[in-house]
């Protein structure tokens, strides 16, 4: 019996596991994919959190944040850098953000409004950092068109999350796992 | 002591004089020399998005201004000292990231619960990134990830971590990781105070 | 897909005129002062929000000026009469101290929207 739940919740740790590898392969296609302003971000690691609203626990969610962040950083070899922080702010207010909305509004709300909540605090946030630390008084030049395209980039990653926890039978066999 | 631990002791002690540096000039043969450590312990350098951080952060620090008028934009004033602050504050950033780079040259090993977690979560990134490749249709998109993920998933009973050995630093390791914190510390003090007390030409660098 | 619901469309909603209502920083930026300093056909030009002490150098000596709590005054001067340190803190856009005999001028201008407001005032000097 007690090897039973222990191999239970090693299958739950291997979810998170692979939900936050997941992640580091959507940013590793982001990396790929060229875009006209260098300092704009899509997002698309993003998603693997908000598919995980649906799948795992809080606990799990916040363990899968930090491997998201870890993982980056070890990554792109950023641990140690100015860059982690940018990805701290940014993460950890859209997920708590995300996390919030999901809970309040439960059905009521899809993968869209999710998203846009959540971009919105990531933007605001890493917009804060800018503000101390890389562009001073500046940032209120780039804080508009940053909001803005945070904003588009949110209604197309919403839409896709959407669909894909409609369509994908993977997501079925996992949410359906948990209840 | 093991090698990723002598990198990042290193790494960390060079901090203290990038941060502390005063001078433009100072700061900028500091930022080429991390550039240099970080290649040589085979990170890749792009000069792009460098050029792109130093002329953007310099650029919106110009809103600001301080300093002798170098010319105007219309009515707007661009001066030296406001350039030369954001200059610096790129090349500290630029600094940072290649302490970074430096430090990571071996991947530290995390100990505990969250050490075993990225393990994990690194040998289903490996099983992520092979398999991609192999899929053949990769359009539409939410079925080739749907895919993706299902044969991830599977056959997991028998997850490999890889573990590096971590080799333990020898004599030539500490000697060249002494001379690359050295290194950090004579242009920081080069380019300090005192120093140029004492040669008064360098009073005239900014 | 499903259609977005109400509370999608309440989140969109907020979250555009956030972005659109920060368009207004560009307004408030050109609000703001400047300290325009002159001596010896060369301009300096500070935030008067920045407190900071510069020295300039003219004919007498040096000239040292200090911004502070958004006012700048003249702390000292090298110069015989003293009235650039006597003519204190100033602080509005068209006002200005000067020091004649090191030829060090210090103007508050403000920018674009303000200076225009300002002309009239500074032709009835």
């Amino acid at each position: 019996m007690k090897q039973q739940t222990k191999s239970h919740t090693e299958a739950r740790l291997e979810l998170v596991a692979l939900l936050a590898a997941c992640a580091l392969f959507l940013s590793t296609i982001e990396y790929m994919i060229p875009k006209p302003v260098p300092f704009m971000r899509l997002g698309l690691a993003n998603l693997a959190l908000i598919i995980s609203l649906g799948i795992l626990s809080d606990k799990e969610y916040f363990i899968l944040l930090l491997l998201k962040v870890i993982g980056q950083a070890l990554i792109t070899g950023s641990l140690f850098s100015y860059v982690i922080l940018f990805s701290l702010a940014g993460s950890l207010s859209s997920a708590l953000v995300m996390l919030i909305v999901y809970k309040v509004f439960k059905e009521k709300v899809s993968c869209v409004g999710i998203s846009i909540a959540g971009a919105l605090f990531s933007t605001l946030a890493q917009l804060t950092v800018s503000r101390f630390i890389l562009f001073g008084e500046g940032t209120y030049v780039i804080a508009p068109p940053f909001l803005l395209s945070g904003l588009v980039s949110a209604v197309i990653l919403g839409v896709f999350a959407q669909m894909f926890i409609e369509r994908s039978r993977w997501y079925q066999t996992v949410s359906g796992a948990q209840a | 002591m093991n090698r990723s631990t002598l990198q990042i002791t290193s790494g960390a002690l060079m901090i203290i004089p990038i941060l502390f540096s005063k001078s433009l000039t100072g700061t900028f043969i500091q930022a080429v020399c991390l550039i240099v450590l970080a290649v040589l312990s085979g990170r890749k350098f792009r000069p792009l998005p460098n050029i792109i951080l130093l002329l953007s952060v310099s650029l919106a620090h110009t809103l600001q201004p301080s300093g002798l008028q170098l010319f105007t934009i219309g009515s707007f004033p661009v001066t030296l000292g406001s350039l030369s602050i954001g200059a610096k504050k790129a090349l500290l950033l630029i600094s940072f990231m290649y302490v970074s780079h430096y430090m990571m040259k071996y991947r530290p090993r995390i100990p505990g619960k969250l050490g075993r977690l990225i393990s994990m979560q690194f040998f289903y990134y490996d099983r992520l990134t092979t398999n991609w490749h192999s899929i053949e249709q990769k359009r539409p998109l939410i079925p080739a990830i749907d895919t993706l993920m299902i044969e991830a998933s599977q056959n997991n009973h028998e997850i490999h971590l890889k573990e590096k050995m971590d080799e333990r630093a020898n004599l030539n390791d500490i000697v060249s990781h002494i001379v690359h914190v050295a290194l950090m510390y004579i242009i920081f003090a080069i380019f300090s105070h005192w120093f140029a007390h004492i040669v008064p030409v360098m009073e005239l660098l900014p | 897909m499903k259609r977005p619901t109400f509370v999608d469309i309440i989140i969109f909603i907020i979250s555009l005129s956030i972005s659109i209502l920060s368009f207004t920083l560009y307004t408030t930026l050109d609000g703001a002062l400047e300290v325009h300093v002159t001596s010896g056909g060369k301009e300096w030009v500070y935030d008067l929000s920045v407190d900071t002490t510069e020295t300039f150098t003219g004919p007498v000596g040096t000239t040292t000026m200090e911004i502070k709590n958004n006012s700048v005054h003249v702390h000292d001067s090298d110069c015989k009469n003293q009235i650039c340190v006597l003519m204190g803190w100033i602080s509005k856009p068209g006002e200005w101290v000067a020091c004649l005999p090191n030829n060090v001028f210090i103007v508050i201008q403000g920018t674009v929207e303000e200076a225009e407001g300002e002309t009239a005032d500074e032709i009835s000097y």
